[in-house]
């Protein structure tokens, strides 16, 4: 393991971990969690060191969310989301960009993602949010539908159609612009309840160009070059960092529950294949994380490819995990004795969130055809 | 052939589904389905036509489990619990002992319940570890049950106990108004099933008269093979079963409403019908096996109890990936808890663990076909 996570850990047994639990049953927001991970300077990690943060790559993002996640996975996926706006802002216009590090270094602030719709579902790159451009600004209208963080992050990285309509724009959104709502109470996920995702509403809401952060017509390109595999690859960092939480959970439990006859769950050939199946697709996991992140530091052809497929991996592994982690845990899991059953809430979020499972299989079928991908 | 079934259905929809929700969120007793299996006579299905009731078995027992389920898998849950319970004291009660039992299920519409499992054998629910006193006129038992279902519901509760001889066990009947029996408020908290109001049940110094003992001294452990396990295993592979086809209809109906801005519904897409064909496929399979199981155990098929533990098994973990694959056609509106799939997910979790567990009755059923005598 890198530097980089063993200090991560460290950080999330010390300031996640205590709280994890708590997080879930409240469905709150982990406030407290985010000032710490502000300050211990995590917010800054893809910004260059000349704008004052660690100026670290793809690499470091997946090991830092993947060392949360081991602790909690709702922390780590709003912490992700804010490192993917950011690096899309860093691929952006000059000017908004050192004005958003500046804030993020000085003030700790962090940044979220509004790109899914209700409209168009997990099809987040079909955008419906109406704008109207003006001589210096613009007017926005209409909705996002599952924004995480929301009303705790400090801006909010939206796409909309650009104003030619032949392609898409991305804007940072300021939590305090007027004409910006949340609907926090349609919050009620199975898991991931941390994550305070909800409706985001823009009524009449005016915003100068001057918070638009992709060129003209770029905002595609932008998002699949800068978003997209921070995205992909914190989504596989989340899910693995989540395997392995469980199977830490898992061998805990197995080594600790002993039957009145004096034998440990452990003990048992059925429970030994359980444990074993969970280890060795943890480690396969973390393995083509690696794998990728590697490829696209490299510049590889086929590093896309490489993501792909190990979000797909972590997030359909995890749920199988999950699924043995429960089985093992027995009823005193499902009677939500112990972490596990918040485990497998929370890996259920992973086959449906955007770009869903089902659409990152047809990509990756695509891809490795060599077919477009729309 | 099935009339029982869509019967039941038919009931299951005008009295079961419509407390479905709030059985669930508030972790209640569906009381009000109950109350109408009783008026309706499914409590007296399997007691005998000579005594009043509908004189029916293992076959119409799992149709009735399912069509429940299909509605509300805890609803189905607890009531097939009452069929196991009673087809003990049908199959080995004394003459008395049955007398009143169904004049209390017949007359008073009252139902059963089984208190087997215990904290320190877990699943292994044949090994009750709970005291015992032997005295001239019955016993004295003193101990904790750990997952007790319908508790403080059921009239009747079924508990295994140690015998007189070491190594074989007892089946006796514990009436809910019996000084010594407690139960531990607010210990259920599962994630699923939540109207099964499961709880711990404790006996301090609970004195019962011989005239509650089920059968011969010593015979509980013929009892948990012969009249529990057939009826319990398919019993499970009913409601989850139940499980699936809700899941089935309920995601193929959804499939089909949610439409894109452009028109295109969710089921014109080839990758969520790969999904509704696999969850139709595993659905259709399970009620296929598990009727074709409890048609077996009514032949006296040699190969019945195999049948009847691969159709537990492969019901109950077709449940949980039929519900994984609903959960991805329902999207985050599923995840947010819109519509049912998340309540199946959850109750579904409760087939691979509950006694005797998937990975127990794995083991049984590898040593079953291998010709290796079980547990």
């Amino acid at each position: 393991m890198t530097e980089m996570y063993n200090q991560a850990r460290k950080f999330a047994k010390l300031n996640i971990e205590p709280y994890a639990a708590e997080i879930d049953k409240q469905k709150e927001f982990p406030k407290e969690i985010f000032q710490k991970i502000g300050e211990e300077g995590y917010f800054g990690l893809l910004i260059p060191e000349e704008l004052g943060g660690m100026g670290k790559t793809l690499e470091a993002h997946a090991d830092v969310t993947r060392a949360f996640a081991e602790s909690s996975a709702t922390v780590a996926l709003c912490y992700m989301m804010h490192n993917v706006a950011v690096n899309c802002i860093m691929y952006g216009k000059e000017e908004l960009k050192k004005r958003i590090c500046k804030d993020i270094i000085e003030n700790q602030s962090f940044v979220a993602l509004a790109n899914s719709e209700f409209g168009t579902g997990v099809h987040f790159w079909l955008p419906e949010l109406e704008l109207e451009f003006k001589e210096n600004e613009v007017i926005f209208n209409g909705s996002k539908s599952m924004v995480t963080s929301a009303s705790y992050a400090s801006y909010y990285f939206v796409n909309a159609t650009s104003e030619s309509g032949t392609d898409v724009d991305n804007w940072l959104v300021p939590l305090k612009s007027e004409g910006l709502d949340f609907v926090m109470s349609d919050w009620n996920g199975v898991g991931m309840r941390g994550n305070a995702s909800c409706p985001m509403t823009f009524t009449n809401l005016k915003l100068s160009k001057e918070w638009k952060s992709s060129e003209d017509g770029k905002g595609s390109e932008q998002s699949f070059n800068a978003g997209v595999p921070f995205f992909l690859t914190g989504l596989a960092a989340v899910y693995t960092g989540l395997s392995t939480n469980i199977l830490q959970e898992a061998v805990n439990h197995s080594k600790n529950r002993v039957y009145s006859g004096g034998q440990a769950l452990c003990e048992v050939e059925t429970i030994q294949t359980h444990l074993s199946k969970i280890y060795a697709s943890t480690n396969a996991s973390v393995a083509s994380i690696y794998q990728a992140t590697d490829s696209f530091l490299a510049g590889e052809d086929d590093a896309l490819i490489k993501i792909i497929s190990a979000r797909l991996f972590a997030t359909e592994t995890v749920l199988d995990n999950a699924k043995l982690g429960m089985r093992i845990g027995g009823g005193k899991a499902y009677n939500k004795n112990g972490a596990m059953e918040r485990l497998l809430r929370d890996a259920y979020a992973g086959q449906i969130m955007a770009p869903s499972a089902d659409i990152l299989h047809i990509w990756l079928g695509k891809l490795i055809t060599g077919q477009p991908l729309f | 052939m099935y009339k029982t079934y869509e019967e039941a259905k038919v009931f299951a929809k005008e009295f079961i589904a419509p407390f479905a929700k709030k059985s669930d969120d508030e972790a209640i007793f569906p009381v009000e389905s109950f109350q109408k299996m009783g008026e309706k006579g499914y409590f007296k299905l399997l007691i005998p036509e000579e005594y009043g009731g509908l004189g029916k078995g293992m076959e119409e027992h799992s149709q009735v489990c399912m069509a429940f389920a299909e509605e509300s898998a805890t609803a189905g849950l607890c009531y097939m619990m009452h069929n196991v319970g009673l087809n003990c004291i049908l199959t080995y009660g004394s003459d008395e002992l049955k007398e009143k039992i169904y004049k209390e299920v017949i007359e008073n519409k009252k139902f059963l319940a089984l208190a087997y499992s215990e904290f320190g054998t877990g699943t292994h629910f044949y090994k009750p570890e709970i005291k015992v006193n032997y005295t001239a006129d019955g016993v004295v038992l003193n101990g904790t049950k750990s997952m007790v279902t319908s508790a403080k519901q059921a009239a009747y509760y079924l508990v295994l106990i140690p015998a007189k001889e070491e190594g074989k066990i007892n089946n006796w009947v514990v009436p809910l108004e019996t000084d010594g029996v407690t139960f531990t408020d607010q210990a259920w908290r599962g994630m699923g099933m939540r109207g099964n109001v499961s709880s711990p049940m404790v006996l301090k110094d609970v004195t019962l008269d011989n005239f509650y003992q089920i059968g011969a001294e010593g015979s509980g452990m013929e009892q948990v093979f012969h009249a529990v396990a057939p009826l319990f295993i398919v019993g499970l592979a009913s409601v989850y079963t139940g499980a699936c086809l809700q899941l089935s209809e309920e995601a193929t109906s959804y499939a089909k409403k949610r439409i894109y801005p452009d028109g295109q519904a969710l089921c014109e897409i080839e990758t969520v019908q790969i999904h509704l064909s696999r969850i139709y496929t595993m659905a259709n399979a399970a009620k296929q096996t598990t009727r074709d199981a409890a048609k077996s155990a009514v032949n006296g098929d040699e190969d019945a109890l195999l049948k009847i533990l691969s159709a537990r098994i492969f019901a109950s973990e077709s449940a949980i990936e039929c519900s994984r694959l609903a959960m991805r056609i329902g999207g985050g509106k599923a995840y947010n808890k819109v519509g049912n799939f998340e309540r199946i997910l959850r109750d579904s979790f409760a087939g691979q663990i509950m006694a005797p567990s998937v990975d127990v009755l794995i083991t049984w059923l590898g040593k079953s076909v291998a010709g290796i005598p079980i547990p």
